[in-house]
């Protein structure tokens, strides 16, 4: 009999894309373990307040759990402060909860994207054991590497600012080139649009079921 | 374990002259190369009909996790009479089925007639016994000949199995069951081609390792007729395309 693994990988691409005054968060749908979909429709994205969402990708069940921990801790928070919680502080958490399990990790990789105080777009990206920094644009998941050579490509040497049509196509687009180059990843796509001082706007988009 | 070898093993510091460390680093080595094999992680289903047999296969193509191609072609020509739908690593079943394909046209020239399945199938299993099955070679092969329709499915090992119809590949549990339900002696042509093609879509659909498009081959006494992409299952589901 083949030994106990606590992890599964369940697959999935996650990406994030900040612009001057917007943030743009995307993930596909599919949930996977090996050659096998389990689901075409299980969400990646969250969203703990208007302005903050974020991208899990990895295993489901450690995901799962990590929400519920910081559901539970921004609760708190509110009940405490009498008030939502705010990015810089959501990403603070994020991180120490992440290296509460340093040597027994949640195997699960976030990206989280927010407006500012200043009420800029920022996208934060973990690993595992919370290690995070401030990024323009991040990606996730079992198509990171494919998904992160387009943003690369289209972000790094942009001379003029980033329109928010321009990310939520940008965005699109990547998932669904990483969804023909990458197995575990497709059926669905979900995006939420973040504007200062609006609430986030959610979309979905259609991707290969093969 | 030599002694020699042993007591050197023990002493990793010192500087060893025996092949030990370089065998295992080619061990090791060796299973990396492995991995970046090109494998068909594929669903090929064969079926016997009324007037033949007919095959089929899914067109996706992988590395690992990565998509190597998107529409290659898994059903290899043996002759005009005998196809072979092939799954496991790329090279192996392109070069076995090209290897007595060659073999098959010499012989057919020799005795003018077509060849048959069962030779096909012999040099197949042959060969791929010689080697173990360390040849990543999983077959479905069909065809028409002198004596009748023919299927067989050849295992790496060089098993062989004769049944009206077969599924092999990381998607023959999905295709096989539509072929349970829906199976039976005697298929009209067009029931058949239907009832394959759903099969495979059911793996390209259900199972990772396989995707994109539908090939189906018909192989009948008066002829044979290949249909590439005869369903573009992977890409209509996508919005844009």
């Amino acid at each position: 009999m083949g030994e106990f693994s606590p992890y599964v990988d369940n697959g999935g691409t996650t990406l994030a894309i900040a612009g001057p005054d917007f943030v743009v968060i995307a993930g596909d749908t599919r949930l996977s373990t090996g050659y096998s979909i389990l689901s075409r429709d299980v969400s990646k994205l969250f969203k703990y307040s208007d302005s903050i969402v974020m991208a899990s990708s990895g295993m489901q069940a450690d995901i799962a759990e990590l929400r519920k921990q910081l559901l539970f801790t921004i609760e708190e928070y509110r009940v405490d402060n009498e008030r939502d919680i705010e990015l810089d502080a959501f990403y603070r958490l994020l991180a120490t909860v992440l290296y509460g399990k340093r040597f027994f990790p949640y195997y699960s990789f976030n990206i989280l994207a927010g407006i500012s105080k200043e009420g800029k777009g920022v996208v934060y990206s973990y690993d595992a054991i919370g290690s995070a920094d401030a990024r323009t644009y991040g990606a996730a998941g079992s198509g990171q590497e494919l998904v992160i050579s387009i943003l690369d490509a289209a972000l790094k040497r942009k001379p003029d600012p980033l329109s928010i049509d321009e990310a939520i196509e940008l965005g699109k687009s990547a998932l669904k080139q990483a969804t023909e180059r990458e197995i575990h990843t497709g059926d669905s796509g979900e995006m939420y649009i973040i504007r200062a001082g609006r609430p986030a706007e959610y979309i979905t988009f259609k991707l290969r079921k093969d | 374990m030599y002694t020699l070898e042993k007591k050197l093993l023990e002493e990793p510091k010192k500087t060893s002259f025996t092949y030990s460390e370089r065998n295992a680093h080619l061990l090791a080595s060796s299973k990396d190369l492995k991995k970046t094999f090109l494998k068909t992680g594929t669903t090929i289903v064969g079926m016997i009909f009324k007037d033949g047999v007919v095959l089929a296969a899914d067109t996706r193509s992988t590395v690992d996790k990565i998509v190597a191609d998107k529409n290659c072609e898994k059903l290899h020509f043996i002759s005009e009479n005998i196809y072979c739908a092939g799954a496991g690593v790329a090279a192996d079943t392109e070069h076995i089925t090209e290897m007595v394909s060659s073999r098959l046209s010499l012989h057919s020239l020799r005795s003018g007639e077509h060849p048959r399945v069962v030779s096909a199938m012999t040099m197949l299993k042959d060969h791929l016994f010689k080697h173990m099955g360390y040849l990543t070679a999983a077959l479905i092969l069909g065809g028409v000949d002198a004596t009748g329709p023919h299927l067989y499915s050849v295992w790496p090992h060089g098993s062989v199995d004769c049944l009206p119809y077969l599924t092999m590949g990381s998607g023959s549990v999905a295709a096989m069951s539509f072929l349970e339900a829906r199976y039976e002696d005697g298929l009209e042509e067009e029931a058949a081609i239907g009832l394959i093609g759903d099969a495979i879509e059911a793996g390209i659909l259900n199972d990772l390792g396989s995707g994109s498009n539908v090939d189906i081959v018909v192989i009948k006494k008066d002829g044979t007729r290949m249909m590439r992409n005869v369903r573009k299952t992977g890409t209509i589901s996508g919005d844009d395309e």
